[in-house]
């Protein structure tokens, strides 16, 4: 008996005509945007405030951490309520895609076991009907921000390219842990510890400066690209100032090699996490 | 003419872990004999086939005989052990009617989804949105949550909308088992149109009926084995005199 090769599953390759290529990606792309569309209208529809929880959950936050920490920060940071809002915005959207992403062959374990899609598809399906709760809730930031006075500049035409660089990161960091936890289960009660202690590798509610002294935490602080993207969105918001494009041209390859990276090994390995789910 | 699908050899096995895989589990298996909380199950031994464009196979066998499996593989869900398998066309693969959709989601906006899913645009359902919802007489309520449906009302509206599905090979699993006698009436009015169609059917069931009467050829695995194929009249006639586990006819 022969064993099997990737050249002996021949499953219409060469058949494919390039339009049907693009008749595929068409309804890839369609069966992305449906199932983005089911999320978004079924998130918080059980609540009372429904949608407003996407802005209501940081700005709590928010609360708290300024009657905490305002008297330590609040007078070497202007605008420091603002500052900790982007800064919570940047790191909820992290925290609640890569949450909803992790269990997501199993929370669609019929989907994914049963249907012939991509299943990457529903990785990235969570994370744009989150998305586009990160855009509104910049939105509403900017808008916190121009009626307390900061002033509104043309390099907020930069902020989409830095939300692009965060849906990048967020991507590869759950199709990861998507991954993963179709193998070791144990992923989803780890990870909820590691994005606790992820908080406060943030600069969040400190600034970088205030780690100045203890180089290790410094070194965290530095590889860590939700700092980046933070500092992005706060020099542009509160400085008026677009990052470095040399910077960001950076960041930008790292994410897009990384997630390139991770996508091709998900959809190599998605018949054994379909097998597995 | 090439077959449209071409299989030659072909065998999966599934590991059977006893008890639940967690990080301590892992550990104890990298350290301990890997084998100690599993044993393998043979769903498909060296299977053989090829399935002309056009062609309505019917797959039967009893319980765990390999069917959803040889479907799933073929689909691309899975990936085979050992063998060849050649699949020249797009395909469609329906285990049940209704995965995918969404409770608290209506009706319409179900019938959107679900087609989706299928590879059909928003605008194809919405065109058609009148006629599927009448044939799936749920034109009153196309605004009511799928939640507030029955069972029968859910397939009905599930099937409606596959009926919209244009792919060459068509893989159904159990496609009728959920159907209630009526809806089974009408589904068939669908199947004898389809059976006259150049569409590829391969229909892994137990309903026997609906093998010899919209399949042309019937495919009887036992074990994972092939056991017949051939006629569907002769193949579902030696499956039933064996009681599901008789001699090789072909």
């Amino acid at each position: 008996m022969k064993e099997i090769k990737d050249d002996t599953v021949n499953r219409n390759r060469s058949f494919q005509t390039e339009s049907a290529i693009i008749h595929s990606l068409a309804s890839y792309w369609n069966l992305t945007r449906e199932l983005t569309l089911a999320q978004i209208k079924l998130k918080d529809q059980s609540t009372i405030l429904g949608f407003l929880w996407s802005f209501l959950n940081p700005l709590l936050l928010l609360c708290i951490i300024y009657v905490m920490f305002s008297k330590r920060f609040a007078d070497q940071t202007e605008h420091y309520a603002l500052y900790v809002l982007i800064g919570l915005v940047h790191y909820t959207h992290f925290a609640n895609v890569t949450t909803a992403a992790l269990p997501v062959f199993s929370n669609m374990r019929q989907l994914a076991t049963q249907t012939i899609f991509p299943k990457s598809l529903l990785v990235i399906s969570v994370l744009l009907s989150r998305t586009v709760e990160l855009i509104i809730t910049m939105v509403i930031t900017m808008g916190i921000g121009f009626a307390t006075g900061v002033q509104q500049t043309w390099a907020l035409l930069g902020l989409p390219f830095v939300l692009f660089l965060q849906m990048l990161f967020v991507l590869w960091v759950s199709l990861l842990l998507a991954m993963l936890y179709v193998f070791v289960r144990d992923i989803f009660h780890i990870y909820q510890v590691i994005l606790r202690l992820f908080f406060f590798m943030c600069p969040i509610f400190f600034t970088i400066n205030f780690v100045d002294t203890i180089r290790t935490a410094r070194v965290v602080l530095l590889i860590n690209p939700l700092t980046h993207l933070m500092t992005y969105s706060r020099d542009i918001i509160l400085e008026g100032q677009l990052p470095s494009i040399n910077h960001y041209l950076l960041w930008l390859a790292v994410h897009a090699v990384l997630a390139t990276a991770i996508l091709m090994l998900f959809n190599r390995i998605e018949p054994r996490l379909v097998e597995r789910a | 003419m090439d077959p449209i699908i071409r299989i030659r050899d072909l065998s999966k096995r599934f590991p059977v872990r006893q008890g639940r895989v967690s990080l301590l589990t892992m550990v104890r298996d990298s350290v301990v004999d890997r084998t100690a909380q599993s044993f393998m199950v043979d769903a498909l031994r060296d299977v053989n086939l090829d399935i002309m464009r056009g062609e309505k196979i019917g797959v039967i066998g009893n319980n765990g005989a390999g069917k959803t499996t040889l479907l799933k593989i073929i689909a691309g869900l899975l990936r085979p052990d050992h063998g060849r398998l050649e699949v020249r066309s797009t395909v469609t693969f329906l285990a049940g009617y209704g995965i995918g959709m969404l409770d608290d989601l209506s009706v319409e906006e179900n019938a959107i989804l679900y087609g989706a899913i299928y590879g059909l645009r928003r605008q194809t359902v919405l065109a058609a949105m009148e006629e599927l919802l009448s044939w799936a007489e749920l034109t009153d309520f196309r605004n009511a949550k799928l939640k507030t449906l029955s069972s029968g009302m859910f397939a009905r509206l599930a099937f409606s909308v596959t009926r919209y599905i244009e792919r060459d090979l068509f893989l159904l699993d159990e496609a009728l088992s959920a159907a209630d006698r009526s809806f089974q009436r009408k589904c068939e009015s669908v199947f004898a149109v389809r059976k006259e169609g150049d569409k590829t059917y391969v229909v892994a069931t137990h309903n026997l009926s609906f093998v010899t009467q919209f399949c042309e050829k019937a495919l009887w695995l036992h074990h994972g084995r092939c056991m017949a194929f051939g006629t569907a009249d002769k193949v579902v006639d030696a499956y039933i005199k064996s009681n599901g586990s008789g001699p090789k006819i072909s």
